[in-house]
């Protein structure tokens, strides 16, 4: 298990390096944001921080989608759906909290805000919940378009929603919404926020975890053919077992 | 298609692989109906018909990867599945694939090596499979089918794109897999190799209402 997750976090982190100029581009994607703002709008520390989860969501979407048909061979071979996609979580979220503390840096040298460590954290937070978000995208949609139009709309009604309302409130980056809000105005409690984001996040998890495991068609051999369960001659497949496994 | 003597142990072992009355439509479309097959040890089974007949459906779902409408499929040992697509992760070099598919067992990578060096394919290079020839990018599945030495074999069409010699070598492998007491399914389009077949299973399209064997 521990060997096959270290081999999956390799693999994945060979890709990422290897997808430089796509993360540098999706790196510097919410700064520009952040660089059309903060000379004009109070809000632009909020803006470019909740916009660095197009970073963190679309590498998460890259990572997928791309790797559907192989993925069905590394099940095949034994790998289980949640062991690929905790292998990705891993190598994503440490890049993800690497382009957030440059995302915050940058913000926090131009901006100058009253409590610098909410950007650190709202940034952070944006991270943890855009991975599992971009997870979940990548195994339930079909294609890469489709995925980040997606998540293109989410992060831009988190951006433009009032914080206040109801719309705001159910999408996964409220909470960091709020730190970075808290961090240019008036301060607020880190951890009621970092709990709901983790459990935000969980339930995107989850949701990644059942839909890849549909779609890579991982069924072990004693289930590989449920077919229709109440007809009379239902396919079924027994016994033996995969190689590797 | 009924049961056969392995042709290497001469004796009536159980088949690896029994496939019975399988049927499978896509939408409304029936793909496959009524097929049935047995694989067993040292065999090679060659799966042929004209392009929509089923024969890419019938593998994958003996492979586990879909889930037939009717029928059972039995499969009494472990598979290895090559996919008529590679299926590759396009930014991975080679032994990037086989350390991957290996699960850190090093037995399994040092074996896909040896495999992949017999197919004439180098792993000295940094090269990323997305720059490899077809060919190559071929044989890396064919060896990614093989780790773990299973003695079946699900292999749709696996040597596209190979060169004359490496086509000819494919088959040399493939009797070398039946001497060793694998079953090996293979899809082909190649008539003139059937010869080399135990068992040929001619699927058709279904455009009347009759099993396909």
């Amino acid at each position: 298990m521990t060997a096959r997750l270290a081999a999956v976090a390799a693999a994945h982190t060979h890709i990422l390096v290897r997808r430089r100029t796509t993360v540098a581009l999706l790196a510097l994607l919410p700064l520009a944001i952040y660089g059309a703002l903060y000379r004009h709008s109070a809000h632009a520390v909020t803006v470019g921080g909740v916009a660095s989860a197009f970073s963190a969501g679309g590498a998460a979407i890259f990572s997928m989608l791309p790797a559907r048909a192989a993925d069905q061979r590394l099940v095949l071979a034994g790998y289980r759906p949640a062991v690929l996609l905790t292998g990705r979580l891993i190598v994503l979220e440490a890049a993800s909290i690497v382009i957030s503390l440059i995302t915050a840096g940058v913000m926090i040298a131009g901006t100058g805000p009253a409590h610098p460590a909410d950007v650190f954290a709202g940034v952070i937070l944006t991270g943890i919940a855009a991975v599992p978000l971009g997870l979940a995208l990548g195994a339930m949609l079909p294609r890469e378009l489709e995925a980040v139009l997606v998540l293109i709309g989410i992060v831009g009604i988190q951006i433009t929603a009032e914080p206040d309302t109801l719309i705001s409130a159910i999408l996964p980056f409220h909470a960091a919404s709020q730190l970075l809000d808290a961090a240019v105005g008036a301060p607020t409690a880190l951890w009621p926020r970092l709990a709901l984001t983790v459990a935000y996040s969980a339930g995107l998890l989850a949701i990644a975890w059942a839909a890849w495991r549909h779609r890579t068609g991982a069924r072990s051999l004693s289930t590989i053919t449920p077919a229709r369960l109440n007809h009379p001659a239902r396919a079924r497949t027994e016994g033996g077992s995969h190689h590797g496994s | 298609m009924g049961s056969q003597p392995s042709p290497v142990t001469g004796s009536q072992s159980a088949p690896l692989l029994t496939v019975t009355g399988l049927g499978k439509s896509y939408r409304r479309r029936p793909v496959l109906r009524g097929v049935g097959l047995q694989a067993y040890r040292g065999q090679v089974i060659a799966v042929t018909g004209e392009n929509g007949s089923g024969k890419t459906t019938l593998l994958r779902i003996c492979a586990g990867l879909e889930t037939a409408d009717t029928g059972t499929v039995h499969r009494r040992a472990a598979a290895g599945y090559c996919p008529q697509a590679p299926a590759l992760f396009d930014l991975l070099t080679p032994a990037e694939h086989l350390a991957l598919f290996a699960g850190g067992r090093a037995g399994a990578a040092a074996e896909g090596r040896e495999l992949l060096a017999s197919l004439g394919v180098s792993l000295q290079t940094r090269t990323l499979v997305r720059d490899l020839s077809g060919g190559a990018r071929q044989k890396l599945s064919l060896t990614l089918a093989l780790l773990g030495q299973p003695e079946l074999l699900l292999l749709d069409e696996p040597y596209q794109g190979f060169d004359q010699g490496s086509y000819l070598d494919f088959w040399h492998h493939a009797g070398a897999w039946r001497r060793q007491g694998r079953a090996v399914v293979v899809v082909t389009h190649l008539l003139t190799e059937l010869d080399r077949a135990d068992q040929v299973l001619e699927l058709r399209q279904l455009a009347q209402d009759r099993p396909q064997k």
